[in-house]
């Protein structure tokens, strides 16, 4: 597959550099077409044969391969290369170990972020390595895995009990504070995986854009999805909602642009129902916000606007959570409409997760972080504070592996 | 530059290379004394393990297993986790007063069905014999103040009304509850383990006796405690309150007249006592009674009633037997989890006049074993 790719990028740019370019577009096609198709294979196959099966009432049945790891993030980052080779941003590369070590770069592999290939190809040739760099990377991994191993792990075991409740025992209390245990899981969880990859990236000489900007301190939607999964928000702009004509071409075809972006972003996430409804909740939100609320919202006040879009958000995380649209759609009847507002497993609930919530939101705002840049300050005594609390987080993490409390990475499955 | 990248580094390397170092060094332990279970060993190599990759599940458990200081990381974990409010490690609740209750998960209604089918169907095979049924509450239903506040449990009072509801008219249920819950304000269960205290088993004896036909006439007992140094398994599946030390008491028949002589089927060894006071030695000091769980255990008694009891049951029937013994000539002990004889043909050997099952709720709801060794399959 590696192979293949490394040919036809060499064969794309062979064909551009002698002004071929109707053949040049027909070899980006056919690569396009190639990479899609082996996700597809790997991916896909079984939702489209089951969807089969419910719309014919036929009985195939579907056998999955094991599916290879990060295929999704693979895919995405080979795309770029590709596509941005074609559009002469930089020259093929040439070297097939080099190009190996773009789309397989081990720490990125699994889950993101899709680093794009000009940000890597500066850097493959003129690499730096020094302690503060190896440093700076040790520290970024450690916060990455205390926040996947504590605190993603932890709101994952109020999300577990009480997601296995049926929903029509939930009482509204209950079921919100399940839902935002969730909230946290996935952030901390996939915002973790980040941190860890940027950090290993960095221990080795790579410098990785970000992937997540504290999402949710976010003032709107639109923001939000700034904020969060940066590089593949930017991928499907890139490479989706531009091409297809942005907004450039009238209010109709950017509404459409729009939901084909936001129904492939919820499909890129899995081979669901759920996934696509996801994106398209959001696309919805999304056109909603830029034509009708968002000069509204500009005006109100701040708590509003972050209450309206932690609102958005966590309302969208019951459809990604759940096994399918009715189970979305039961437990969203919990949180609206729950047998009663509020039962002493909810207030069970509350008071036995309170200090573990606080210390998520807390952590999820940057005022987390000012706090944590304030403790360690720049005297001396604080550089022992400092080295504390990453051996600290070290050891808590490591702990919470061998008391094998600790769950496989969430977007693994993407 | 950063002083503290330099630090970080440095100790950072130092930290895995220590890790790695002590890994090599330390030899492998097999069995870890504080969680009470065995320890993963070095896996054997082999191409079918690893295209199936079980190799690697095993490999991955052995690191987590072997990694040095394996069992002060995980009790830090659970303490900072604690200290953040969790009270519910491994379906075990921390509750008030540091009672560790095992969560009662609402059981499977088609398993029940199953277990009450087989039940009748051997009751009505047997119609000459008496056949009764005590599923005891555990912790979790008749503590349920000591349960963290509010905390969502199953009811095990359903549970055990669903059961008597589907029992057959030819077996009799024996409710204890009521008799439990009055007496709730007593050691009733332990603070670290599943199973009921010997006095737990004593008030349920009594309040089963007028229906199993006892009249009470040797129920004089003298009370020795035989341990104090009893660590339950709840703290070890929990990793909560690994301190905390219990006592063990036995009721002894004051009567030295009453003399039983017990057969293990599975050691082929005769012993004139149902305690093994070698296990207070040991780390399962819950196993002085009757040395553990056995398949089948025969216990012949100086009584001359005529009456042979079959009872199947689950451990909660080990400290609950010795309360039998005078009333009956024979008391066959079968344990379906382990058994896989014919009870047909145990019936008739044994001469069998009266069937108790003795179990306790939670094992109840989660057994599979009852039904095949009922329908001798």
């Amino acid at each position: 597959m590696t192979v293949s790719d490394y040919i036809l990028g060499l064969d794309i740019a062979a064909k551009q550099s002698r002004h071929r370019d109707r053949e040049a577009r027909r070899g980006l096609i056919f690569a396009i077409a190639f990479n899609l198709a082996a996700l597809a294979a790997f991916k896909y196959a079984g939702f489209f044969l089951n969807t089969f099966n419910t719309v014919f009432h036929t009985g195939l049945v579907y056998h999955a391969p094991a599916l290879p790891v990060g295929i999704s993030f693979y895919t995405f980052r080979t795309l770029s290369y590709l596509i941005d080779l074609y559009r002469g941003k930089y020259p093929p590369q040439k070297s097939l170990l080099k190009f190996g070590v773009y789309v397989t770069m081990f720490p990125q592999l699994l889950a993101g972020p899709i680093v794009r290939y000009a940000d890597f190809a500066e850097q493959i040739d003129n690499r730096v390595e020094t302690i503060d760099l190896f440093g700076g990377g040790v520290s970024r991994f450690v916060v990455g895995m205390a926040k996947k191993v504590i605190l993603a792990d932890m709101a994952g075991q109020v999300w577990t009990r009480i997601s296995a409740t049926a929903p029509s025992e939930l009482s509204a209390l209950t079921a919100w504070i399940g839902i935002i245990a969730f909230t946290f899981q996935i952030y901390f969880d996939f915002s973790g995986y980040s941190d860890m990859a940027i950090g290993l990236g960095q221990m080795f000489g790579f410098r990785t854009a970000e992937n997540f900007d504290y999402p949710y301190a976010s003032a709107s939607v639109t923001e939000f999805w700034r904020r969060w999964h940066i590089s593949l928000g930017s991928w499907f702009r890139d490479y989706v909602y531009i091409p297809l004509g942005g907004n450039r071409e009238g209010t109709g075809k950017q509404i459409r642009n729009l939901l084909i972006v936001w129904a492939l972003t919820g499909f890129w996430h899995g081979a669901a129902w759920t996934f696509v409804a996801w994106g398209l909740y959001y696309g919805a939100v999304l056109i909603f916000e830029k034509f009708i609320f968002g000069g509204l919202l500009k005006i109100l006040p701040a708590f509003f606007k972050h209450a309206y879009t932690m609102f958005i958000v966590i309302v969208g995380w019951v459809f990604f959570a759940s096994s399918g649209i009715g189970a979305a759609g039961g437990y969203l009847k919990a949180m609206f409409a729950g047998y009663v507002p509020a039962d002493a497993a909810g207030i069970y609930y509350l008071r036995t997760y309170a200090v573990l919530l606080i210390l998520l939101i807390f952590a999820s705002l940057p005022v987390g972080r000012r706090f944590a840049r304030s403790v360690i300050g720049t005297s001396k005594r604080s550089l022992g504070i400092a080295a504390a609390g990453y051996a600290f987080l070290f050891v808590l993490s490591v702990a919470g592996i061998l008391a094998g409390s600790y769950s496989p990475f969430l977007y693994f499955q993407f | 530059m950063r002083k503290i990248y330099k630090i970080l580094v440095g100790s950072f390397l130092l930290a895995l290379i220590v890790i790695a170092l002590l890994g090599l060094i330390a030899k492998d332990r097999t069995f870890s004394e504080k969680e009470n279970r065995n320890l993963e060993k070095f896996p054997k190599l082999s191409l079918a393990s690893l295209a199936d990759g079980t190799l690697e599940l095993k490999l991955e458990k052995y690191f987590s297993d072997q990694f040095p200081g394996r069992e002060a990381g995980v009790s830090f974990y659970t303490g900072v986790s604690q200290a953040m409010g969790a009270n519910l490690s491994k379906g075990v609740y921390k509750g008030q007063g540091g009672y560790l209750i095992q969560k009662f998960e609402t059981p499977d209604e088609e398993n029940l069905a199953k277990q009450m089918d087989a039940v009748n169907l051997f009751a009505s095979k047997y119609p000459d014999t008496k056949q009764f049924m005590l599923v005891a509450p555990t912790a979790s239903g008749i503590w349920q103040n000591k349960l963290p506040q509010g905390a969502p449990n199953g009811s095990e009072a359903d549970y055990l009304s669903d059961i008597k509801g589907s029992l057959g008219e030819n077996i009799t249920f024996i409710d204890v509850s009521a008799a439990l819950s009055e007496n709730a304000s007593e050691k009733l269960y332990y603070k670290t383990d599943h199973h009921w205290t010997t006095r737990g088993a004593f008030y349920a004896y009594q309040a089963a006796e007028e229906t199993l036909g006892i009249d009470g006439s040797a129920d004089s007992f003298e009370v020795q405690p035989v341990t104090t140094g009893f660590q339950g398994t709840l703290a070890a599946t929990s990793g909560y309150d690994t301190g905390t030390r219990e006592e063990i008491e036995v009721y002894f028949h004051t009567d030295e007249a009453l003399k039983e002589v017990a057969y293990y089927d599975d050691s082929k060894e005769k012993q004139p006592t149902l305690y093994d006071k070698d296990a207070l030695a040991n780390r399962e000091k819950y196993e002085v009674f009757f040395g553990g769980n056995h398949p089948l255990v025969e216990i012949n008694t100086t009584s001359n009633t005529k009456k042979n009891l079959l009872v199947v049951k689950d451990s909660y029937a080990n400290c609950f037997i010795p309360f039998l013994t005078p009333y009956y000539q024979k008391i066959t002990v079968v344990d379906p989890r382990y058994f896989y004889d014919d009870i047909d043909e145990l019936m008739k050997t044994d001469k069998i006049t009266d069937v108790l099952y003795l179990y306790n709720a939670d094992t109840f709801s989660k057994d599979t074993s009852l039904s095949p060794v009922l329908r001798n399959k």
